[in-house]
């Protein structure tokens, strides 16, 4: 009989600790690359970060494309809420994506959503914390207010860079028209 | 001395299913490809516990952190070759296919460690711009240590294990609900590797 207690003792660590390692990771990837970008915005003065296009260099984040120019800024919304602009005005793909601290993707934006419902008007998000209610506003990127369900998280925008030699002043152009600010009180 | 072993065991186990395991809870296969199931944006009460939202997650936080919801990207990644066969650094692939059902899309080859290979050409990746279609509307590329003549070349460096990953952008809504239609890339050795 003891040796059954013990196996099973054994096989709930067994399980505990399966679950817990899965459960604390990705929080715990999270809390490393935003506490990462969080010291370059200290040494940087500002919130938003323009990287190079990808190559065997870029080693911070897995998966890089090469394809795709990024622009970001990561939030702590203990310190308010935050309001999120962009208007890259171009004609490809772009997007901007909101990621919780659980790595989780809780929200996206992307040009055609942004196109189809009115004249190319600049993307301005309001980004807050509100455990009370998680629907989002029916303004789509137009002063839309949006739930974040952790504290600490990070906007990515994505431009699309085909032809980057060619194109690469008006495609820098659009994705640093990125904005991340907390108004002053 | 069980209690330490089952311990270890509960973490290693959950290290190997995140970093190496070839399946999760809610991927899709199709030919060879395997879908990297991002969680879903807004998990119900029900799901926030679930084994697949556990899985999910994790997986993408170490394979593909910040990936896009799959409502906006899907992404698809490989480890083998038509015939089964790990994909090497140091053997040359054949690529053939057809444009894909999305706004864009995008085939790229990482290393195993999951970032980019150092192509001395500067080419990582094969995309819809580049992509040149026959008159069946097919394209071919190569992968490897050396190209294949007269197609476009993406390098692999060493003699390490290769990653593909085909990014599918905005896919069409009829791929979002019957993704086994997809018809992708086929990746097929050629030679013998160096």
């Amino acid at each position: 009989m003891k040796w059954k207690t013990r196996l099973l003792a054994c096989l709930t660590v067994f399980l505990l600790f399966h679950v817990l390692t899965l459960w604390i990771t990705p929080r715990l990837i999270m809390y490393k690359v935003i506490s990462t970008l969080n010291k370059e915005s200290i040494a940087d003065g500002k919130l938003e970060h323009f990287p190079a296009i990808s190559d065997a260099s870029s080693r911070k984040i897995v998966m890089p494309s090469p394809d795709i120019l990024y622009s970001y800024c990561v939030y702590d919304l203990s310190k308010g809420q935050i309001h999120i602009t962009a208007n890259p005005n171009l004609s490809s793909y772009w997007s901007i994506a909101f990621y919780a601290d659980n790595t989780d993707n809780f929200y996206t934006l992307n040009d055609m959503q942004l196109r189809t419902l009115d004249t190319n008007h600049p993307l301005s998000i309001w980004l807050k914390k509100d455990n009370l209610d998680h629907k989002l506003s029916n303004q789509l990127g137009k002063n839309e207010e949006v739930n974040s369900p952790s504290e600490k998280g990070m906007v990515l925008m994505r431009v699309l860079a085909v032809d980057y030699a060619n194109n690469q002043e008006k495609l820098d152009q659009a994705r640093k028209t990125l904005k991340c600010e907390y108004p002053i009180k | 001395m069980l209690f330490t072993l089952a311990t270890i065991l509960g973490i290693g186990s959950a290290w190997y299913v995140m970093r190496y395991a070839q399946f999760t809870t809610n991927a899709q296969q199709i030919s060879g490809w395997k879908t990297l199931s991002t969680p879903i944006s807004h998990p119900s009460e029900t799901e926030i516990i679930s084994p697949r939202i556990l899985y999910s997650r994790a997986i993408t936080a170490v394979r593909g952190l910040l990936a896009l919801s799959s409502e906006e990207t899907i992404y698809f990644v490989r480890y083998t070759d038509k015939n089964g066969a790990e994909l090497k650094a140091n053997c040359t692939y054949q690529i053939n296919g057809a444009t894909l059902p999305a706004r864009w899309w995008s085939l790229t080859a990482y290393a195993n460690d999951f970032f980019l290979f150092d192509a001395p050409n500067h080419i990582f990746s094969i995309d819809q711009s580049r992509a040149a279609l026959d008159e069946l509307g097919q394209f071919t590329a190569s992968i490897g240590p050396t190209p294949l003549k007269d197609t476009y070349w993406i390098p692999t460096i060493g003699k390490e294990s290769v990653v593909l990953t085909l990014r599918l952008y905005q896919p069409e809504n009829d791929l979002i609900h019957h993704l086994n239609d997809l018809k992708p890339p086929e990746i097929t050795p050629v030679g013998v590797c160096s």
